[in-house]
């Protein structure tokens, strides 16, 4: 993966595999700290506790078709690589939650890349509240995708207009809070 | 009209979104729209798909073509990678591979306004295992 933002869409693909009808992306930079944290919590179906050690292993599936350990595997290797680490916990009461950490200043450190473009994929998932919130040093912008159906009084939030209107507005935020 | 930030700037949108766009909940009859469905699984990301599907989206907007567009999972045809799915009414689903911007410009000008066959398609009788089980 060239950047996190698509590490964040692949993450999120299996939380819908597992049948997530919710999903929280929080990014927290913070500056001082050296800390650049992505954390993905779903309530989907979860991980079976036996299968815990191998959802990080690339070969790892379940089924024949979904590499599920693949995506996880190289984020857990990106993480390490920038002086942080990946944790796979089974969230309560149900679902997962995957934090990635990283150094903010590390070389390797991945770029964030167009969060944007990923939100706009997400949006077109079906009946999927989709909370993405982003903290840069103490700054935050939250975006909650039913607080935005409640404001167009519509679910229909993979309409085209739509989606460049919440496009705009998270480039517009990024920037206000100084992430972009 | 400024740049959208808030809920507030949303809210005030509402009308005009209402009176020029259609609100309809288009997954509620999808077999009368074209339909796309572009895998998004690992290593499709890795190649592109995510950029694949954006400029689709964006393109189908501009040139008025109304079609749903969704993602799914790995489709078996992992060799050719973006593969993106298209349904016209009325007809079979055919599977594009190493979809990029040209290509996906190509299958929508090409094949879905025009109904002409364009390079790329994949076989179906290739199967992928899943399928033949
Ligand atoms: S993983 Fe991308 S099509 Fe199979």
């Amino acid at each position: 993966m060239k950047d996190l933002s698509l590490h964040i869409l692949d993450i999120v693909q299996n939380s819908l595999h597992a049948g997530a009808t919710r999903v929280d992306i929080s990014i927290t930079e913070d500056v001082v700290k050296n800390i650049f944290e992505i954390t993905i919590k779903d309530n989907g179906s979860g991980i079976d506790p036996g299968n815990s050690e191998k959802v990080t292993d690339p070969f790892y599936t379940t089924g024949t078709k979904k590499k599920v350990g693949l995506g996880l595997a190289l984020l857990k290797q990106n993480a390490e690589a920038a002086g942080g680490f990946l944790k796979i916990e089974n969230s309560f009461p149900r679902g997962v939650k995957v934090t990635a950490r990283f150094q903010h200043n590390h070389i390797d450190r991945q770029p964030l890349g167009k969060i944007e473009e990923t939100i706009k994929i997400l949006m077109t998932a079906i009946n999927l509240r989709l909370i993405y919130s982003h903290e840069y040093n103490g700054k935050i912008f939250v975006l909650d995708t039913l607080e935005i159906e409640d404001a167009l009084e519509t679910k229909n939030l993979s309409n085209p207009k739509i989606v460049k209107y919440i496009t705009e507005m998270i480039i517009e935020n990024l920037t206000d809070i100084g992430a972009y | 009209m400024g740049k959208i930030k808030t809920l507030a700037d949303l809210r005030k949108m509402r009308e005009k979104l209402k009176s020029e766009t259609d609100l309809r909940d288009k997954s509620e009859h999808p077999e009368d729209m074209v339909q796309i469905k572009v895998a998004m699984a690992t290593c499709c990301i890795a190649s592109g798909s995510r950029e694949t599907m954006n400029y689709i989206v964006d393109e189908l907007e501009k040139r008025n073509v109304d079609a749903v567009v969704t993602q799914t999972g790995c489709m078996g045809y992992c060799y050719a990678e973006p593969t993106v799915e298209v349904t016209v009414p009325g007809k079979e689903p055919i599977v594009f591979g190493y979809v990029d911007e040209k290509k996906a410009n190509e299958i929508i000008e090409r094949y879905i306004k025009n109904g002409e066959l364009v390079e790329g398609i994949i076989p179906m009788n290739y199967r992928s295992i899943e399928e033949t089980k």
